[in-house]
């Protein structure tokens, strides 16, 4: 299966209070279309600061990073927007939703940013909540939701635009763990029913039984990578 | 319009602090547009005092007159000119003056005065001085005389005292004195007038000064927008003759046409002081909101927000925040007016461009011009937003992203 994520020798370093700390040091990764892989390891060893640079959010010091085939480096910052906007999905810890915007509004948002008609829009978009159980509260604003039902939407939304990659940081650690394994649940059909990629970067250990590979990260290598046979 | 509606949205997020800076916009706004009426108000004053006292909308003299004042220089076929005045559709009314100077004299009170011939049935068409009369009434015989407010204080007399005037036969060089009644006494709020003029029958005064039939100006009051120039001198066209003097009031009080060009000039600089002071307002509401969503930039921009429409958005609530405090303001101001418009505000006890400010003076509302101010405050409540929305549009998401 073609890579969607391809990163060589990625390093990102930082300087903090006069030292250099390496965040990321020679990471070197393959992703395939289709997989549901979980970024495991202890507090920073890298996993948020690999999330980012694959999200094209970071710029690593050193080595590369192709997504579809395009070096992020080569990539303008309109470029990127673009890359992100069109091929990217994301799922925050903090659901980071527009308050101001409805649940559908939010879901609707990077479409309409696309440039889609408002028609396609609206289906696709009433499509996605139904996708993720929350039909009948597409009017909501975030305020009016529970964090659930906010991660739902915050996964409609990434997966609105139809991206390559959707890149999860933490996507349940705010949740309690039925609402969490719920969460699951939907991420793991939409990679069975679509085909849809997803790169969590998690401590919890559900997502790492549930992923069809998990990768350990320590103090910015990769420790370990563990391929199993499909998403459970 | 997504924009726009995220926009509103967001300016409600903490709306006390909108309805702060709102305020601070309406009042701004409604104190320029109050201040807009009472210009209109004064200006309208001025030009009424100035035009219905003495000027009227135009007058036609002898090339020369007005800067010589040679009693000489009368029009040579007036009568001509003035049926020719009367002929035109534009011209409502017309009205010939002779003028002279004399010597008024009571007991032993004497002042030199400016004489104004008139003939009293067409001035009344033309000046408004016997609705600005003190005491008294307008003349209505040929002996009687209307005199200015503080020449008659001068020469402490009331209607019905009667004066004599003494002046020089202009053909024969001889004094000649004319026994006269005052028939009243009239405020003009021109200064010249208050104070200097003697105002009588036109035919008694060419009488005494050996000018018969003759005359020095024709007044004249014209049935198009007196406001500007140009319509008043496209109105005049028709009278104008070699050696014919023809104006318009513009032309015969520059100084009043320059006053309320530099009127106008600082209505548009206090207009931008006043601003200025609103903007920092705007502009801390504005990166109050920005340093508090910091993290919300960086999501916009995490999933594909460009910094153009980010940018854009922050113009938007910049906007949003102008429109609310224009609406406000032109509520504020459109109330201001409303109440200065029906009962007026005093404004007596100074003089500006010689006109007597001792009256009401009632607002008068350029609407168009309003609402240009009003969308003059949205513009410039829109470019305050500039640096905040540059700094949005620079705002890195990754770094963003933490500061949820």
């Amino acid at each position: 299966m073609d890579s969607v994520v391809e990163l060589k020798d990625l390093s990102r370093h930082y300087v903090s209070e006069g030292e250099t700390v390496r965040a990321l040091d020679g990471v070197s990764l393959s992703i395939a279309g289709g997989e549901f892989l979980a970024l495991a390891g202890p507090s920073g060893s890298g996993k948020s600061t690999l999330l980012n640079i694959v999200g094209g959010l970071d710029r690593p010091t050193d080595g590369s990073v192709m997504v579809e085939g395009r070096d992020l480096a080569t990539l303008s910052g309109k470029e990127l927007a673009e890359m992100r906007r069109d091929r990217l999905g994301f799922v925050f810890q903090s659901y980071n939703l527009v308050p101001v915007l409805s649940a559908f509004e939010n879901v609707e948002y990077v479409m309409l940013i696309q440039g889609r008609p408002a028609a396609e829009r609206r289906e696709r978009a009433m499509a996605m909540l139904e996708e993720v159980g929350l039909e009948g509260l597409e009017n909501r604003r975030p305020s009016e939701l529970s964090g659930g039902q906010q991660q739902r939407v915050a996964i409609a939304r990434a997966i609105a635009a139809g991206p390559a990659i959707v890149l999860a940081d933490e996507p349940t650690a705010n949740l309690d763990s039925a609402t969490g394994e719920a969460l699951l649940d939907i991420m793991a059909e939409l990679n069975r029913r679509h085909g849809t990629t997803f790169l969590f970067s998690t401590h919890d250990e559900r997502i790492m039984e549930r992923a069809s590979r998990l990768l350990t990260l320590r103090d910015g290598r990769l420790a370990s990578d563990d391929v199993r046979e499909k998403v459970s | 319009m997504q924009t726009l509606r995220m926009a509103w949205r967001n300016i409600w997020r903490n709306g006390r602090r909108t309805l702060i800076t709102g305020s601070a916009i309406g009042l701004g706004l409604g104190t320029m547009i109050f201040w807009l009426g009472l210009q209109g108000g004064m200006r309208s004053y001025m030009q009424s005092s100035i035009t219905g006292s003495y000027l009227g909308d135009a007058q036609i003299h002898l090339e020369d007159y007005r800067q010589t004042r040679e009693t000489e220089l009368l029009l040579p076929d007036g009568e001509a000119l003035l049926a020719k005045a009367d002929a035109l559709a534009d011209v409502r009314a017309a009205a010939p003056r002779l003028l002279g100077t004399g010597l008024l004299a009571m007991g032993d009170r004497a002042s030199g005065v400016e004489l104004i011939g008139i003939d009293p049935e067409r001035e009344r068409h033309i000046s408004n001085w016997d609705d600005r009369l003190i005491a008294g009434d307008y003349p209505s015989e040929s002996t009687h005389l209307l005199l200015g407010r503080d020449l008659a204080e001068k020469l402490e007399i009331e209607p019905g005292g009667r004066l004599v005037l003494t002046l020089a036969d202009e053909t024969t060089g001889e004094l000649n004195s004319l026994l006269l009644t005052v028939s009243g006494v009239v405020f003009a709020g021109n200064p010249m007038l208050d104070r200097r003029a003697a105002i009588l029958d036109r035919r008694t005064l060419a009488g005494a000064m050996g000018l018969p039939g003759r005359f020095h100006e024709i007044v004249l009051r014209l049935d198009v927008d007196t406001e500007l120039a140009a319509p008043m001198a496209a109105a005049l066209d028709p009278l104008r003759e070699p050696g014919i003097d023809v104006e318009h009031w513009l032309e015969l009080a520059p100084g009043l046409a320059s006053m309320r060009e530099l009127g106008d000039f600082w209505y548009w600089i206090t207009l931008l002081i006043i601003f200025g002071i609103i903007a920092l307002g705007i502009v801390n509401t504005l990166a109050m909101s920005l340093a508090e969503r910091r993290w919300e930039f960086g999501v916009l921009r995490a999933i594909g927000t460009s910094p153009g429409r980010l940018a854009t958005m922050i113009f938007a609530e910049a906007a949003s925040l102008g429109a609310l405090g224009a609406l406000l303001g032109l509520a504020l101001g459109g109330v201001a007016h409303a109440l200065t418009a029906r009962y007026g505000l005093w404004m007596g006890g100074f003089q500006v461009a010689g006109v007597d400010f001792e009256s009401r003076i009632f607002s008068e509302m350029d609407l168009p011009m309003a609402l240009l101010v009003a969308l003059v405050f949205i513009g410039l409540s829109t470019l305050t937003g500039l640096s905040t929305a540059v700094r949005a549009a620079r705002v890195k998401p990754a770094e963003s992203l933490r500061h949820y």
